[in-house]
């Protein structure tokens, strides 16, 4: 009986030892992937750092970048990464840039990301929705209501969202590589300190 | 061993203790050992010998176009041993004239350019109103805008005459000039030769198998052994 | 001057081999001048088109607009007459301007390009005006007063608008004023995703979306004063771009481009090309040096006997050098006039026949340079082919006159060597030079002398082999053979003569079979592709749930089938167990950024394809043992790397490499290493895995649809738009299109070009052929004498030269086989298919060849009475 108590006990704390611990997925396109850099360099390896320092060894940011994907992979790849066997307890969704620089309709992308979610509630991992902007290029009608998508998701689907996740980073020619577009790996350490902004709260 | 008489200042060709030997196959085969020999001006020489005595080597030393091992070979008081391939090219043009037994016409050329080429190689201006009045001199003046191949042998060998001595050599070096013609052709042929030598008082070497053909000359030897033994009248 | 006299009579005097001597150099000239010609022609067609693409000479840009001060650094480094334009590019939505403006605008997305009204500054924009008819409007001028734009057809289908009406782009309405029909900087390495809208640079401020935090490309344009010869262009062209990277290499975001590196994929059809007219052009130039040397050995053997006649009456040894090398440079001279006057004749009908595929346009002339250099070659440079046979006077010996038999020289090999060495450093210069590095020159020369090394010692077999072969056709036949007998024991006795006919014939034969196999790989390669398979389309971002509807909807519009590719990002992690981190840091010998870049991410995109198409062929190692992965058989599935990929990377076949796809590790081994053909337009991936690995990792799907009407794609376009709204069309027919006819065309030159080298092999072979008949008539002569039937003769003359042409043609053919493939691996990436036809034919053709020519000579010889032949040859 003590033995069977003890073990009881054991289970316990390691399960919520486990549940204590954060296990994010990064769940993104090239921004994510670190393109062109090395991936060390890249925001997830940066906050996979950070939170082994706050919870310990076993806490960890994974690396789910794909360059060049869209909204449209976001429901098919966290199932994906469900299936893994570790315990996902937060998922940073940060997709939708190539939507925008490719001009795919907003309303599309919102149901895309809007799927994503919901997959994610369904096994309880908490979201972080990454907002974007588009470079004012587009055409102003186009930019804003696609930046706008990501505020009216957080709104409704009541998820943490990241404003601007190139916040102090877009634009500026000594934080991105020459194409203007992807962050180096400073920029990435500027990324890390945005998302931990809006992480940290819900972690 | 017999030393031809004579005063070595006076003598045209001087030919002292000259060696020459081929190796064929490995073995050193000697051909001229210890060769002596003299030759004054406007002397006829003749030198028979049976075939493969070095005869043709004894020529060819004796023509600058190929090199004794030992001994030394003075033409008209130059000593060929110690020149350059210029010098003997030079001396050549100026000293030594010689008929082969096959003409060695150039074939491509004609009679008239057969004869004044010596003279264009000596760098001599006149050379075809020379080549012509040479050409006249055989016989050939009425021939001389003619190939090789479109004359007679005799005809042939009479122009290789007056190429030979178109330049006025000293010495004229006759290697069997009448043993590729017929027996009247080849009289003469070796006729002209004598006169013409005679006029212009050339020292002749003559080589020769034809015994009657020695016997017109001043001095006759015989190429034995490697050596050259005088045959006395 | 009496032996430049002396030479031009020896000259007048053998008619014969004067005109042999100078048909020999003029064939090979010839074919150097008309490849130069035709070389230099298809570059300035090829380098006109490129230029179209960039429109300009060379053009620097950015995702920035350029300071003043680099703005001047680069205009201080062109010439003086210099144009400049600037342009201004990026993407935004296009919306129709509606009245109703209740309901939002239908938009698009497009490539706007601001230009100047100097736009462009090479080739044109082909469009049709408002009444939609072929315009010739100076419209770039017409933008710079007003706001109208000129638009791809795409446009006006996506938004249902028609020429004359208006567009928003950002703030600014644009009238559409025309529609592009052609636009030759569409360029085919960028397939742009967005259809190209054109408007005066001076109106992009007024569109309000030139502003902090907008992606614009902002490029400043320069086209280079004429030159006055395509080459001189050529080279500053190249000293310019050296000097604007120099120039931009501390600003890391300043991109310079020139024409010339402006179109990658037709770069490299045309390096082939380029390399591949060199070495013809060098075969040719070998070939009429080989034959040049061959005829003036003969004639020097013919000649010994009167250079030492000369040298008996005063005439100094050098002097023999001097009639023979006055001899060669009047007939060099000769030879290189000739070889002028041909091209100028030829040209013309080569330029008929290759009007329909390089356009009317092109002009096939005679350059400058090529007619110097061919000029320079043929009075300096046949002196200098012809050492070695000055090497063999040496051995000459004018006392040889007195003796009854003269012994001809022997060559001495050292000398002769040593002779060949300025031949050698001419041939390895031109070699460097034509392919621009001298590794080309090394492989060449190797490739000669092995050649020559492999000929010697088969001659030496055959030699050697005659005796028994002779002893037993004696025990077969009896007497009776005595021709065939006579021939094998002549054949046998006359060594070294023969030797340096059988290396000739051999050399000449490696080399003639060894340019149409070249060409018929090049030609399978460029031209590999079926049409029916090539892709108009190509479908990129189908998410695996859409794979099999969108394949059924395509389907079911009957659209020509195309592919579809996973596609699977993975990072490679372990090589052979490995962490890759480190070794990937430095990898020597990447040239661009970008790749290097990529590699430090190693990051890849992998794909599944259990075989391979008709687009890749096997490099090295085998096919997948089997499609699928089977676990149960194999221990590891099997992965295929691409070529230049591997080399690059430095992986090799049995590799294991160990990748991690989105965070699941996956190990493969290296079976084979893949080569994506020229010709290809298929997708094509660096890994690729057997199927049945990842078939659970995330992917997206590239497909492609066969070639189709501009109506059907964009139908497509806006039916997919609404049921697969992330998936996106690109449209390559046109791309593919351009790059077909360039690869058709350069097919072409290249088979021209092998037809010209094989009838100048040819040639060279007859002068050869003829000249060794003209030395055996003397022997004939005697075996007529001596009362041997015409029959009987002319079979052991036959026989002879059958025996040498036989075996030096197929020993030729086999080292021809080497050749190509040494020259595909080391020249031509790597490609190499075994072209037996192309090789045997020429084989076969010298090889008969030789024998008419014998057989007729012979007759010729036979028919003239035997005592004028002994005669004039005694």
């Amino acid at each position: 009986m003590k033995w069977i108590l003890s073990s009881l006990f054991f289970l316990t704390i390691s399960s919520t030892a486990f549940a204590a611990v954060p296990v994010v997925l990064c769940l993104g396109d090239s921004l994510t992937e670190g393109f062109e850099i090395s991936p060390d360099t890249a925001f997830p390896a940066l906050l996979d750092k950070r939170l082994k320092e706050k919870f310990g060894p076993k806490a960890e940011a994974i690396n789910a970048g794909i360059s060049g994907a869209t909204s449209a992979s976001g429901p098919s790849r966290l199932k994906f990464q469900l299936k893994s066997p570790k315990q996902l307890t937060h998922v940073i969704l940060a997709l939708g840039a190539n939507d925008g620089l490719r001009g795919l309709p907003v309303a599309a992308m919102k149901k895309n990301l809007e799927d994503t979610i919901k997959i994610a509630k369904e096994n309880q991992v908490k979201v972080l929705l990454a907002g974007m902007k588009i470079p004012p290029n587009y055409g102003p009608g186009y930019a804003k209501s696609f930046e706008e998508v990501f505020k009216k998701i957080g709104r409704e689907q009541k998820v943490a969202v990241i404003p601007f996740l190139l916040e102090g980073v877009a634009a500026h020619p000594n934080l991105t590589l020459p194409d203007g577009l992807h962050p180096n790996p400073i920029g990435h350490r500027i990324m890390v300190e945005t998302i931990w902004k809006n992480l940290e709260p819900i972690l | 061993m017999s030393h031809p008489s004579g005063n070595l200042d006076k003598s045209v060709i001087s030919v002292v203790n000259v060696g020459k030997s081929y190796s064929r196959s490995g073995q050193k085969l000697s051909v001229l050992a210890k060769l002596n020999f003299e030759a004054g001006a406007a002397q006829t020489i003749a030198i028979t010998g049976p075939s493969g005595s070095g005869k043709s080597t004894l020529l060819g030393l004796l023509a600058g176009l190929d090199e004794p091992e030992t001994g030394t070979i003075r033409m008209d008081g130059v000593d060929l041993t110690n020149m350059s391939q210029a010098g003997l090219a030079s001396f050549r043009a100026k000293t030594v004239g010689i008929v082969f037994q096959q003409f060695h016409l150039l074939q491509t050329l004609t009679a008239l350019e057969n004869v004044s080429l010596p003279l264009e190689i000596a760098g001599n201006k006149a050379a075809e109103a020379e080549a012509i009045s040479r050409l006249e001199a055989v016989g050939l003046g009425t021939r001389a805008n003619h190939l090789p191949s479109q004359l007679s042998g005799g005809e042939c060998q009479r122009v290789a005459i007056a190429r030979a001595l178109v330049v006025r050599p000293k010495i004229l070096l006759a290697d069997e000039p009448s043993g590729n013609l017929d027996a009247k052709t080849g009289e003469h042929v070796t006729d002209l030769l004598f006169d013409l030598v005679r006029k212009d008082g050339t020292t002749l070497i003559l080589v020769t198998h034809n015994e009657e053909l020695a016997k017109r000359c001043d001095h006759r030897y015989q190429l034995r052994d490697g050596q050259l033994h005088r045959v006395l009248r | 001057m009496i032996w430049r006299r002396l030479a031009w009579r020896e000259i007048i005097n053998t008619p014969k081999f004067s005109l042999f001597f100078i048909l020999n150099i003029a064939l090979g000239l010839t074919g150097f001048i008309t490849v130069s010609a035709l070389k230099s022609s298809v570059d300035h067609s090829l380098s006109g088109k490129s230029r179209e693409i960039l429109g300009a000479d060379i053009a620097v840009s950015a995702f920035r607009p350029m300071t003043q001060e680099e703005i001047a650094g680069f205009d201080a480094l062109v010439p003086r007459g210099t144009l400049t334009a600037e342009e201004s590019g990026w993407v935004s939505m296009v919306a129709a301007v509606t009245k109703d403006s209740n309901v939002p605008p239908p938009a698009r997305l497009m490539e706007i390009r601001a230009v100047d009204p100097t736009f462009p500054f090479y080739g044109q924009v082909a469009f049709t005006g408002e009444d939609g008819k072929p315009s010739s409007d100076a419209i770039f001028r017409r933008m710079e007063q007003k706001s109208v734009a000129l638009a791809a057809p795409e446009l006006y289908f996506q938004l249902d608008l028609k020429p004359g009406q208006s567009v928003k782009i950002g703030d600014q309405a644009f009238r559409l004023a025309g529609t592009i029909v052609s636009d030759p900087s569409t360029s085919s390495a960028s397939f742009s995703i967005a259809p190209r809208i054109y408007i005066g640079r001076n109106w992009a401020k007024q569109t309000g979306l030139i502003q902090r935090g907008s992606r614009i490309t902002h490029a400043r344009q320069y086209a280079l004063p004429n030159q006055s010869t395509e080459s001189a262009q050529g080279s500053d062209q190249r000293d310019l771009e050296i000097k604007f990277k120099d120039f931009a290499k501390t600003r890391s975001d300043l991109r310079v481009r020139s024409h010339t590196s402006a179109t990658d994929e037709l770069g490299r059809i045309l390096k082939f090309l380029g390399d591949y007219l060199g070495i013809v052009a060098l075969i040719a130039i070998i070939l009429s040096g080989i034959g040049g040397n061959f005829l003036i050995l003969a004639h020097v053997r013919t000649k010994i006997r009167d250079l030492a006649i000369l040298q008996s009456i005063g005439a100094r040894p050098s002097s023999a050098r001097w009639i023979i090398g006055w001899q060669l440079i009047i007939l060099g001279f000769g030879g290189a006039v000739c070889a002028v006057a041909i091209a100028a004749i030829l040209l013309p009908s080569i330029r008929e026949i290759l009007a329909p595929f390089l356009g009317t346009a092109i002009t096939v002339t005679i350059q400058k340079d090529s007619v110097v250099t061919a000029l320079i070659m043929g009075t300096l440079g046949t002196p200098i082919a012809a050492l070695p046979v000055f090497a063999h006077l040496e051995g000459m010996s004018a006392a040889t006159l007195f003796r009854e038999h003269q012994d001809p020289s022997r060559i001495k090999p050292l000398g002769w060597l040593m002779a060949a060495l300025p031949s050698t450093a001419i041939i390895f210069g031109l070699a460097s030079w034509q392919a621009r590095s001298p590794k080309a020159g090394i492989l060449f020369l190797m490739i000669t002398g092995i050649a020559i090394l492999i000929l010697a010692g088969s001659g030496i077999l055959l030699l050697r082999s005659l005796g028994p072969f002779s002893r037993l056709i004696k025990q077969k036949t009896g007497r009776k053979s005595w021709p065939i007998l006579m021939a094998l024991r002549h054949t046998r006795r006359s060594g070294q003569t023969l030797m340096v006919s059988f290396v000739t014939l051999g050399l000449c034969a490696a080399l003639i079979s060894a340019v149409p196999q070249i060409q018929a790989i090049l030609t399978s390669e460029l031209t590999s592709s079926d049409k029916t398979v090539l892709p108009g389309l190509f479908i990129f971002d189908i998410q695996p749930e859409q794979e099999a509807p969108l394949r059924q909807f395509l389907e079911s519009r009957n659209l020509p089938s195309g592919s579809f590719s996973p596609l699977i990002r993975a990072r490679l992690d372990r090589i052979n167990e490995k962490i890759t981190g480190d070794t990937f840091d430095n990898i020597p010998g990447t040239r661009e950024r970008q790749t290097e870049e990529q590699f430090k991410n190693r990051t890849y995109n992998l794909s599944v394809r259990g075989r391979l198409t008709t687009s890749e062929a096997l490099a090295a190692g085998r096919e997948f043992e089997t499609v699928r992965y089977d676990p149960s058989k194999q221990d590891i599935p099997e992965i295929s790397l691409e070529k230049r990929f591997a080399e690059r990377t430095g992986m090799k076949i049995g590799d294991i490499l160990e990748f991690n796809v989105q965070g699941i590790p996956v190990k493969g081994r290296v079976v084979n290493l893949r080569r994506v053909r020229w010709a290809s337009f298929q997708p094509n991936f660096f890994v690729q895995f057997q199927e049945g690995v990842i078939d659970d990792a995330p992917r997206t799907y590239l497909g492609t649809v066969g070639q189709t009407d501009f109506e059907t794609t964009q139908k497509l376009q806006r039916e997919l738009a609404q049921s697969f709204s992330n998936v996106s069309i690109v449209d390559v027919k046109a791309s593919v299109d351009r790059i077909l006819a360039i690869s058709q065309q350069v097919a072409l030159a290249i088979t021209a070009m092998a037809l010209l080298c094989l009838l100048a092999g040819l040639g060279v072979l007859t002068a050869i052929t003829l000249q060794q008949s003209r030395a055996r008539s003397y022997e004939t002569a005697i075996l007529k004498v001596l009362g041997a039937s015409f029959r009987e003769v002319y079979a052991r003359v036959l026989g002879e030269a059958a025996i040498v042409a036989f075996f030096a043609a197929f020993t030729g053919l086999a080292i021809s086989f080497g050749i190509a493939w040494v020259l595909s691996v080391f020249i031509f990436d790597g490609v190499w298919v075994f072209a037996v036809s192309a090789a045997v034919v020429p084989a076969l053709l010298i090889f008969t060849l030789t024998l008419i020519i014998t057989m007729a000579a012979s007759r010729i010889a036979l028919g003239t009475n035997a005592r004028n032949l002994l005669q004039s040859e005694s």
